[in-house]
C-alpha cells in the first residue's frame, strides 16, 4: 500500500461516481437520457458495466467500514466541509456547491472504504479477513 | 514475495478455463463430448477416467466462482454479457441467428465467467486487502 496505490484507488472512485452523473451534463445519464434509441445497446453495455463497478466498490467499502465507519467518515467529511466554509474556500447557500459536495463525499467514502483494509494493515498489522464472504 | 493478481495470472487462468470449456465441447467436432458419446465404444476406461477430471474441474471453478461472486456480483457480470452480445449484434460483429457463433458466445461468456470467478478473490484481495478465508478446523 503506497500513496501511489491510495491515488490510484481514490482517482478511480471519482472517476466512477463522476462518470456515471454530474452536473455539467457530460455523464452517463445525461447522455442515456438525451441519446436516441438506436444507441440502446450502447447504453445497455455501459449502464451494466457502471453498475458491476458500483455493487463492487460499495461493497468492498461497507464490508471495510461498517456502519460505524460510514457515519465516522461521513461525520469527519461534514466537518471538514463547514471548516472549508468557515474559510471561504466554499459558498454553501449556492446549490451547484451542495451537489459537488455530495458527489465528492460518496466518492471519498468510496475510496476510503477501499483502502481502509490495507491501510489499516500496513499501520497497525490487522488483515480484514471474510470468513465466508457474504 | 510474488505479486497477486497480476495480469498475465488472470490471463494464465482464463486460458486453462477456456482449455476445459473447449475440451468438453466445441462445434469444431473434435472434443470430449463427440469422442466420447459419439465415437466407438473404444477406450472405455480412458473415457470414464477423464470425464471425472473433467467434472472434477467444473465444480473446482464452479465453487470458487460461487464463493467469489455469490449473486450480488455474478448477476451483473452476466447482465453485463448479456449486453455485450445484444451491442456485438448491433453493431453487425455477431450473428445471433447463426448456430455456430451462438455456440461460441455461450461459450466464451461461460469462461469469462469461470475465469473472473476463479481470478476474483485475488482481484479483490488485491484490490481491497481484505482476504477470502475458509476455517477448515
Amino acid at each position: 500500500m503506497t500513496a501511489g496505490g491510495i491515488l490510484v484507488r481514490t482517482l478511480t472512485c471519482f472517476l466512477l461516481v463522476f462518470a456515471t452523473w454530474n452536473p455539467t451534463g457530460y455523464s452517463y445519464i445525461s447522455w442515456a437520457r438525451h441519446s436516441p434509441w438506436a444507441t440502446a445497446p450502447e447504453i445497455a453495455t455501459a449502464g451494466a458495466l457502471l453498475l458491476a463497478l458500483h455493487i463492487l466498490f460499495t461493497r468492498i467499502a461497507w464490508l471495510s467500514l461498517g456502519a460505524d465507519g460510514v457515519s465516522a467518515a461521513l461525520a469527519i467529511l461534514v466537518a471538514g466541509l463547514f471548516t472549508l466554509s468557515e474559510f471561504g474556500l466554499v459558498d454553501l447557500w449556492q446549490r451547484q456547491s451542495w451537489v459537488y459536495a455530495l458527489l465528492m463525499g460518496f466518492s471519498l467514502v468510496l475510496a476510503i472504504g477501499v483502502t481502509w483494509s490495507l491501510l489499516k494493515r500496513r499501520i497497525v498489522g490487522q488483515s480484514n479477513y471474510l470468513s465466508p464472504p457474504p | 514475495m510474488y505479486g497477486i493478481a497480476q495480469p498475465i495470472g488472470i490471463l494464465v487462468r482464463m486460458l486453462a478455463v477456456l482449455f476445459l470449456v473447449a475440451a468438453t465441447y466445441n462445434p469444431s467436432g473434435y472434443s470430449y463430448y463427440h469422442w466420447a458419446f459419439h465415437g466407438d465404444g473404444s477406450y472405455w476406461a480412458l473415457k470414464i477416467f477423464l470425464g471425472l477430471l473433467i467434472i472434477f474441474g467444473y465444480v473446482f471453478c464452479s465453487y470458487a466462482t460461487w464463493r467469489s461472486l455469490r449473486l450480488l456480483l455474478s448477476v451483473p457480470l452476466l447482465l453485463l454479457m448479456v449486453t455485450c452480445g445484444w451491442l456485438l449484434s448491433d453493431w453487425g460483429v455477431l450473428d445471433l441467428s447463426d448456430w455456430l457463433q451462438r455456440t461460441l458466445a455461450l461459450e466464451a461468456g461461460l469462461v469469462v465467467l469461470l475465469g473472473t470467478g476463479v481470478s476474483f478473490s485475488l482481484i479483490r484481495y488485491r484490490l481491497s486487502g481484505q482476504l477470502d478465508s475458509r476455517t477448515i478446523t
